[in-house]
C-alpha cells in the first residue's frame, strides 16, 4: 500500500520537475529569440541611418553639382565679352561637392557604378571647361572682327572722300572749259574739250569711284557671310575681282592725272592709290588663315563658332551620360533600401512564427504534464478511497482524515507553483478577467511589472489596468458588456475592443481570447520594437518618394519646401480658426503633392480637429506637426540649403535663337533686347509644373483628364511667384469638383475624359492666367442657399459668383476629400492675387464648365514681356 | 462670428482694384521766392559763341527787369547749364533743371540736334520751352506743341524772304537763281522753303534750278560749284544754306572763276565768322537775320543797346534780349496765380506781346511763333554788316544783269 503511495507521489514529483525544466527551457528560448529579433531589427535601422540616407543624399549632391556646372555653362553661353566670361567664375565648388559625394557613394554602392559616375562627371567638367575656352575665343575673335570691319569701312569712306574731292575738282575744270568755250566759240578749247585731259580724267575718276564703291560693298559682305563656303567663294571671286578692278581703275586715273600739268592732282591720285593698298592689306592680310585681315578674322570667327558648337554638343552628351550614371546610382540606392526593408520584414515574420511555435510547444508540454499529474492524482485518489475503506473497516477515521488534508494541501500548492512558474516565464502580460471585467486568478510577472500600480486597487477591472485614454476606457467597458451578453460571436465582440495602447514611450498590443467559465484571457505584448520598425519602413518609403520628386522636378520641390516652411511659421502664429484652417489646408495639399505623406496626414487630422473643436490647434499639436515636418525634410534639407544660387533657366529654343542671332551678326541692340527678357521667368516652367501636378491629382481621384497648357511664349515677372503654388488649389477644385467621374460624364453625354486648360496670355497691358474645364460647373444658387443656411444675416443675393466661391468654409460639394472641398482653397489664391493688385474673374455654366481668370495689371513690378 | 463684415471682406478682397495715382510734379513757385528760369546751351565748344551770346542778352534783360521790381514782385533768376552742343548732355540738363533746380521754364536753348532731345522732354514734364535758338521745323509743328514757343523765323522763312527780295526787289528772273546747300536736314529745310516760295509765285521749274551740294563737315565745294557754273545757266544769285567755312570757300572760288552773282546766306551761317573768313571777297554778300540790325533805331533795339555793353552787342545777344523780353511779357500777361499752365494759357489768349520791334505779336493755340520777320543785311567794303533797306541796291554788285 505504502509502496503504491510512494510510487504515485514520486510520479507527481517527477512530472513537476519535468514541467519546471520545460518552463525554464522555454524562458531561455524566448529570451534568446527576443534578443535575436531586437538585434536584427536594430541592425536594419542602423543600415538605414548609416548607409541608405547618406547614399541618397550623396546622389542628390551629385545631381546638384551637375546642375551647378550646367547652369554656369548656360551663363557662359549668354556672355557677350571675355570680361563677362571671367566674371562667371569656375566650377571648383561644384567639383569639391561632387568629390565629397563620390567618397560617400564609394562606401555604399557598387565600385563599377561609382567609377563610371566619377569618370562621367570628370568628362563633363572637362567639356564644360573646353566650352568656356571656346566661348572666350569666340568673344575675342568677334571683338577683333568688329574692330577690323569698322576700320575697313572707315578707310573705304576716306577713299570715297578722296575720290569725291578729285571728282569735284575735275568737274569744275570741265565746266570752266565749257564756260570758256561758251564765251569764245572760236578758241581752241573745243579740241581740248573733245580730246583733252579733262574729259578723260572725268571719265576715269567716275570709273574709279564705281569700282571703289563695289570694293566697299564686298568688304561689308565679308562680315555677313554665313559660312566658310560663302566666305571662300566671296574672297576668291567677288572680293578679289573687285580689288583688282579698283586697283586697275585707280592706276588708270593716276595715269590720266599724272600726265596733266597740275602736279597737285597727280599727288592726290598717288595718295588715293596708296590708301587703296592700305585698305586692301587690312582686308586681305594673311588671306585664308592666321592673319589680321578681315577675311582671316572671319575664318577665325567660323573656327571659334564651330569650336563652341562642338564643345556645347559634347557638353550636352556628357551631361546626359553623367545623369544616366547618376540614375543608375540612384536605382542602386533604392535597391539597397528595398533589400534592407525586405530583410526587416522577414526577420519580423520569422520572429512571429518562432514565438508562436515556442508558445504552442510550451502549452503542449504543460497539457501533457498536467494530464500525467491528473492521472497520478486519480490513482492516488483511488488509493485514498481504498485506504479510507480500510480505515472505516479499522474504525480509525480521525487519523486518516488528517493525513488526507495534509496531502491535499501539498498537492494544491505544487499545482499553483507550477502555473505561476509558467506565467512568470512569459515575456508578455497575461491575465484573466471575468465577464464583469474584474481581473481574476493568476497572472504573469510582466502584468505586475507593467500594470502593478493599477492592479493594487480594490477589485481592478480590465479598463482600470490597461493604460487607455478616457475614450478607449469607455470603449473597453462597452466592448466588455458585448462580450458578456454573448449576443455576438466572441471574435466579433473582441475585435471591437481597442487593442493598441501607448504609455511611457512603449506601445502595447492587446489580444483577447476566450477562456474557461466565461472568463477572458487578456494577452498584452510590448509592441514598441515592431512599431519602430513599421515607422522606419514608412518613413523610408516616404523618403524614396521625396527623392523621386526631387529628381524629377527640383525647382517645384524647392518652391514647395519654401512655401511649407512659411506655412509652418504662419500656423504657429495664426489666431483664428479660419486662418488655421486655410493654412492647414494649403499645407496638406502642398505636402501631399510632392509626397510628404506623414505631414499631409497629420495636417488632415489637425484640420479635422480645428473644424470639430472650432478652435486653433494646441501648441502640442503644432509642435508635433513641426516635428514631423522637420524629420521629413531633415535628410533633404542639407542639400536644399546648398542650392542658393542666382542661376537663370533658359529654354532650348531661346538658346538656339541667341546662337542664330550671334552667328548672323544681328545688331547688338536687338540681341540685348532679346536677352534682357531672360531676367523674367518663362511661364512655360510654371505651367509644366501645374500640368504634372494636375495629372498626379487626377490619377489619385480616378478621373480621366486631358490637361492642356499654353504659355504663348510669355515670360512672367518674379513678383508673381507667390501666386503659382496657390493655383494648385484651383486646379484641384477643377479636378475634384468640376470634372465628373467618367461614368457620370458619359451619362451627361460628354466624352469620358474631361479637359482642363491652363494658359498664360497677354491681353493689352494685362497678364492673365486662365484655368478652365468642361466639368459640372458651379451651382451658384446652391451655394447661396447653403450660405444662407450657415449665415442667415448675410445678404446672399447681393454676392457675386466670385464672392461666393471665395467665402471661407463654403463649398458646393457635400463631401470633403483629402484634396479639396473645404472652400478655403480659392480664398487662399484670391489672397495671393490681391496682394499683387490683381483680380479674379469667374464664369460658370452648370453642366458645361467653369472658367477662371487671374488678371494682373501692368503695375505688377517687372512688367510683362513677350519673348517675341 | 459676425457674418456681415466677412461678406464685405470677401467682396473687398476680390473687387479691390489698385489704381496708382501719378503725382503731378508741376512747379508752382510761391510768392516769396524768385522765378527760376533754366537754359541748357553751348557755353563751351565750337558753338559756344552762340550760347554765351544768347545768355548775355537774356541776363541783361532779366537784370533790368529785376531792377525795376521784378514780375509780380518776384525777381527773375537764370540758371544756365552747359551742354556743349551735345544732345547726349541736353536730356540730363533738362531733367536737372526741372527736378533739382525747380525752374519755371527753359528759355533760349541753342541748336537743332539739342532741340530734338529737349522738345519731347519739355512735353513730358509739361514745362515751357521758350525761344530756342533754332529755325528747325521740329519746333514748328502744326498745330504747335503746347509747351514750345518760338521767337525766331524759320530757315524756310529766311530763304523765302531771299527769293521774294531777289525777284521783287532786285528784278531777277526765277531762272537766274541757284542754290548751294549742306547735304543734310538743315540744308534741305532752307532749300524747301525757297522751292515753296518759287512755286507760290507760279514758277513751275523751281526744282530744275541748279542746286549744288557739299558734304557736311568738309570744304569739298568744287562739285557743287561746277553744277552752279554750268554755262547753260545764267546764274545771277546763289542762295546758300550751310556753315561759314565751306560757304566762304565756295564764294571765293566762284568769284575767282568769274561767276558774276550775288551770294545770300541764312542767319545760322554765323554772320561775324563768315565776314572774317571772306575778307575782301565779302563785299556784297547778303546774310538774312531773324532780328533787326543791332544798330537799328527800333525802340526795342535801342533799349537793348542801352543795357548791353557795346563789345557784347550783336545779332545773337539781340536775339537773347528779344526772347527774354517776350518771355517777361508772357509772364506779365498772367492774371492771378503764376503757373506753367496759366503762362501758356495767357500767351495763347492772344494777349499782345510787345518786343519793341514793330507791332506786338499775338499768339494763339494754332500759332506759337513770336516773329516771322526776316531782316536782310549786307557786308560792305569795310567788312561790316549793314541793313539792306532796298534789294535793288544789290544790283551794283553784279554787272550786266537785266
Amino acid at each position: 500500500m505504502s509502496t503504491q503511495l510512494d510510487n504515485n507521489g514520486g510520479g507527481i514529483e517527477r512530472e513537476l520537475r519535468r514541467l519546471s525544466i520545460g518552463g525554464a527551457a522555454m524562458f531561455v528560448l524566448l529570451s534568446a529569440a527576443l534578443v535575436l529579433v531586437m538585434g536584427s531589427l536594430g541592425e536594419q535601422v542602423s543600415t538605414f541611418d548609416e548607409e541608405i540616407v547618406p547614399t541618397e543624399r550623396a546622389v542628390g549632391e551629385m545631381l546638384g553639382s551637375l546642375g551647378h556646372v550646367a547652369d554656369r555653362e548656360t551663363a557662359i553661353l549668354t556672355t557677350t565679352s571675355v570680361d563677362e566670361v571671367e566674371a562667371a567664375g569656375d566650377d571648383s565648388e561644384a567639383v569639391e561637392l561632387a568629390g565629397g559625394a563620390l567618397a560617400t557613394l564609394r562606401g555604399t554602392l557598387d565600385a563599377g557604378t561609382v567609377d563610371e559616375l566619377d569618370e562621367g562627371f570628370e568628362r563633363f567638367i572637362a567639356s564644360a571647361e573646353s566650352m568656356t575656352g571656346a566661348v572666350r575665343r569666340s568673344h575675342e575673335v568677334d571683338a577683333a572682327l568688329s574692330s577690323a570691319l569698322s576700320d575697313s569701312q572707315k578707310e573705304v569712306s576716306e577713299l570715297l572722300a578722296l575720290i569725291d574731292g578729285l571728282e569735284g575738282e575735275i568737274q569744275l575744270r570741265y565746266v570752266l572749259l565749257l564756260r570758256a568755250l561758251a564765251a569764245d566759240p572760236t578758241a581752241d578749247t573745243v579740241g581740248e574739250l573733245v580730246h583733252g585731259d579733262v574729259r578723260v580724267q572725268g571719265e576715269r575718276v567716275s570709273a574709279a569711284r564705281t569700282e571703289i564703291e563695289v570694293f566697299g560693298r564686298r568688304i561689308e559682305q565679308v562680315a555677313l557671310t554665313r559660312n566658310r563656303d560663302e566666305l571662300n567663294s566671296l574672297s576668291s571671286n567677288e572680293l578679289a575681282q573687285a580689288l583688282a578692278s579698283a586697283r586697275s581703275s585707280v592706276a588708270h586715273l593716276e595715269g590720266a592725272l599724272g600726265s596733266g600739268q597740275d602736279s597737285d592732282l597727280g599727288e592726290r591720285a598717288a595718295a588715293l592709290a596708296a590708301q587703296l593698298e592700305a585698305t586692301a592689306a587690312r582686308v586681305t592680310d594673311g588671306d585664308g588663315k592666321g592673319g589680321e585681315g578681315l577675311v582671316a578674322l572671319r575664318h577665325a570667327y567660323f573656327d571659334a563658332l564651330e569650336g563652341s558648337r562642338t564643345a556645347q554638343a559634347e557638353g550636352r552628351a556628357r551631361s546626359a551620360a553623367a545623369q544616366e550614371s547618376l540614375r543608375e546610382a540612384g536605382a542602386q540606392a533604392r535597391a539597397l533600401a528595398a533589400a534592407t526593408q525586405d530583410k526587416a520584414r522577414s526577420v519580423r515574420s520569422t520572429a512571429q512564427i518562432g514565438v508562436t511555435i515556442l508558445v504552442l510547444l510550451g502549452l503542449g508540454l504543460c497539457g501533457f504534464s498536467a494530464r500525467r499529474v491528473l492521472r497520478a492524482l486519480a490513482a492516488l485518489r483511488q488509493q485514498n478511497q481504498d485506504l479510507s475503506d480500510l480505515k472505516d473497516e479499522l474504525a480509525a477515521a480521525n487519523e486518516g482524515l488528517e493525513a488526507r488534508v495534509a496531502e491535499r494541501t501539498a498537492e494544491l500548492s505544487a499545482r499553483e507553483a507550477s502555473t505561476r512558474l509558467l506565467l512568470d516565464s512569459m515575456g508578455d502580460a497575461l491575465f484573466k478577467a471575468d465577464p464583469s471585467g474584474k481581473v481574476v486568478g493568476e497572472r504573469s510577472r510582466a502584468t505586475d511589472e507593467w500594470f502593478g500600480e493599477a492592479l493594487g486597487s480594490d477589485e481592478p477591472t480590465v479598463w482600470d489596468v490597461l493604460p487607455a485614454t478616457p475614450a478607449q476606457r469607455a470603449s473597453i467597458e462597452f466592448g466588455w458588456e458585448q462580450l458578456a451578453d454573448g449576443f455576438m460571436p466572441f471574435e466579433v465582440a473582441a475585435d471591437q475592443i481597442p487593442s493598441r495602447f501607448e504609455r511611457d514611450g512603449r506601445v502595447f498590443d492587446v489580444e483577447y481570447r476566450e477562456s474557461t467559465e466565461g472568463n477572458v484571457l487578456v494577452i498584452v505584448r510590448d509592441w514598441t520594437a515592431n512599431e519602430a520598425a513599421e515607422r522606419a519602413e514608412r518613413e523610408a518609403r516616404e523618403f524614396q518618394t521625396l527623392v523621386g520628386t526631387l529628381l524629377e522636378d527640383r525647382e517645384g520641390f524647392e518652391l514647395t519646401h519654401t512655401e511649407c516652411e512659411a506655412l509652418m511659421n504662419e500656423l504657429a502664429e495664426c489666431e483664428s480658426d479660419s486662418d488655421c484652417l486655410r493654412v492647414l489646408h494649403t499645407l496638406k495639399g502642398s505636402t501631399a503633392s510632392v509626397g510628404f505623406a506623414a505631414v499631409a496626414e497629420l495636417a488632415h487630422e489637425l484640420e479635422d480637429y480645428v473644424k470639430e473643436e472650432a478652435s486653433v490647434p494646441t501648441e502640442d499639436q503644432v509642435t508635433a506637426l513641426r516635428g514631423t515636418w522637420d524629420r521629413s525634410i531633415g535628410a533633404l534639407k542639407h542639400y536644399l540649403a546648398s542650392e542658393e544660387s542666382d542661376s537663370l533657366r533658359v529654354q532650348p529654343e531661346e538658346l538656339e535663337r541667341l546662337q542664330r542671332f550671334l552667328s548672323e551678326a544681328h545688331p547688338h541692340d536687338a540681341i540685348l533686347e532679346f536677352v534682357d527678357t531672360w531676367s523674367l521667368t518663362a511661364a512655360k516652367s510654371y505651367l509644366s509644373r501645374l500640368e504634372r501636378q494636375a495629372k498626379r491629382i487626377a490619377a489619385g481621384l480616378a478621373k480621366e483628364v486631358d490637361v492642356h497648357v499654353k504659355d504663348h511664349g510669355l515670360r512672367v515677372p518674379e513678383a508673381l511667384d507667390p501666386v503659382w503654388p496657390a493655383l494648385i488649389h484651383v486646379v484641384r477644385n477643377s479636378l475634384d469638383h468640376g470634372i465628373e467621374a467618367p461614368s457620370a460624364r458619359e451619362e451627361a453625354g460628354k466624352p469620358r475624359a474631361g479637359n482642363l486648360h491652363i494658359s498664360t496670355v497677354q491681353r493689352g497691358e494685362e497678364l492673365r492666367i486662365e484655368i478652365y474645364d468642361d466639368g459640372a460647373g458651379i451651382d451658384a444658387d446652391k451655394l447661396r442657399e447653403q450660405l444662407h443656411g450657415q449665415e442667415p444675416d448675410c445678404d446672399v443675393d447681393a454676392m457675386t459668383l466670385v464672392d461666393l466661391i471665395c467665402y471661407e468654409g463654403l463649398s458646393s460639394k457635400d463631401e470633403v476629400t483629402a484634396l479639396s472641398g473645404r472652400g478655403v482653397g480659392v480664398a487662399a489664391v484670391a489672397a495671393a492675387v490681391r496682394d499683387l493688385g490683381g483680380s479674379l474673374e469667374v464664369d460658370s455654366t452648370p453642366g458645361k464648365g467653369t472658367y477662371m481668370s487671374f488678371v494682373f495689371p501692368e503695375t505688377v513690378e517687372g512688367s510683362l514681356s513677350a519673348a517675341a | 462670428m459676425k457674418p456681415l463684415p466677412l461678406c464685405a471682406l470677401a467682396a473687398a478682397l476680390i473687387l479691390g482694384a489698385t489704381t496708382t495715382a501719378h503725382p503731378t510734379s508741376v512747379n508752382e513757385p510761391t510768392n516769396d521766392l524768385p522765378i527760376k528760369v533754366g537754359m541748357s546751351t553751348a557755353l563751351t565748344g565750337p558753338a559756344s559763341a552762340l550760347g554765351t551770346g544768347v545768355r548775355t542778352g537774356v541776363n541783361a534783360y532779366f537784370d533790368w527787369v529785376n531792377e525795376s521790381g521784378g514780375v509780380q514782385g518776384r525777381p527773375l533768376e537764370l540758371i544756365a547749364l552747359d551742354d556743349g552742343y551735345e544732345p547726349a548732355r541736353t536730356g540730363p540738363n533738362m531733367r536737372a533743371l526741372d527736378g533739382e533746380h525747380d525752374v519755371f521754364a527753359v528759355v533760349g536753348n541753342v541748336g537743332t540736334p539739342t532741340a530734338a532731345v529737349a522738345v519731347p522732354i519739355a512735353g513730358e514734364l509739361e514745362m515751357p520751352l521758350f525761344g530756342a535758338f533754332t529755325g528747325a521745323g521740329l519746333l514748328r509743328k502744326s498745330p504747335p506743341d503746347r509747351y514750345v514757343v518760338n521767337y525766331r523765323a524759320s530757315y524756310a522763312q529766311e530763304t523765302a524772304a531771299m527769293v521774294d527780295g531777289l525777284i521783287d526787289g532786285m528784278g531777277l528772273e526765277p531762272s537766274q537763281i541757284a542754290f548751294f546747300t549742306q547735304n543734310d536736314a538743315y540744308g534741305m529745310a532752307g532749300y524747301s522753303g525757297a522751292m515753296k516760295a518759287l512755286e507760290r509765285r507760279g514758277y513751275k521749274e523751281a526744282r530744275a534750278l541748279p542746286h549744288g551740294r557739299y558734304p557736311r563737315n568738309t570744304t569739298r565745294v568744287e562739285g557743287g560749284l561746277s553744277t552752279i557754273m554750268d554755262p547753260r545757266h545764267d546764274v545771277r544769285a546763289v542762295i546758300m544754306v550751310g556753315a561759314y567755312r565751306p560757304c566762304a570757300r565756295m564764294i571765293q572760288l566762284a568769284k575767282q572763276h568769274g561767276l558774276d552773282a550775288i551770294f545770300l546766306n541764312v542767319s545760322f551761317v554765323g554772320s561775324a565768322a563768315l565776314a572774317k573768313e571772306l575778307g575782301a571777297a565779302g563785299e556784297g554778300v547778303v546774310v538774312t537775320q531773324v532780328v533787326p540790325h543791332f544798330e537799328s533805331d527800333m525802340p526795342g533795339v535801342a533799349h537793348f543797346r542801352s543795357i548791353v555793353p557795346e563789345e557784347e552787342q550783336g545779332f545773337v545777344s539781340l536775339e537773347g534780349y528779344l526772347l527774354a523780353r517776350a518771355f517777361v511779357e508772357g509772364l506779365r500777361a498772367v492774371d492771378g496765380e503764376l503757373t506753367r499752365e496759366s503762362f501758356i494759357d495767357a500767351l495763347e489768349s492772344g494777349h499782345p506781346v510787345d518786343m519793341g520791334i514793330g507791332d506786338p505779336a499775338r499768339l494763339a493755340k494754332t500759332d506759337h511763333q513770336l516773329s516771322d520777320t526776316v531782316w536782310p543785311t549786307v557786308i560792305g567794303s569795310n567788312g561790316q554788316y549793314s541793313s539792306l533797306e532796298d534789294w535793288s541796291e544789290l544790283r551794283r554788285f553784279i554787272g550786266g544783269a537785266k
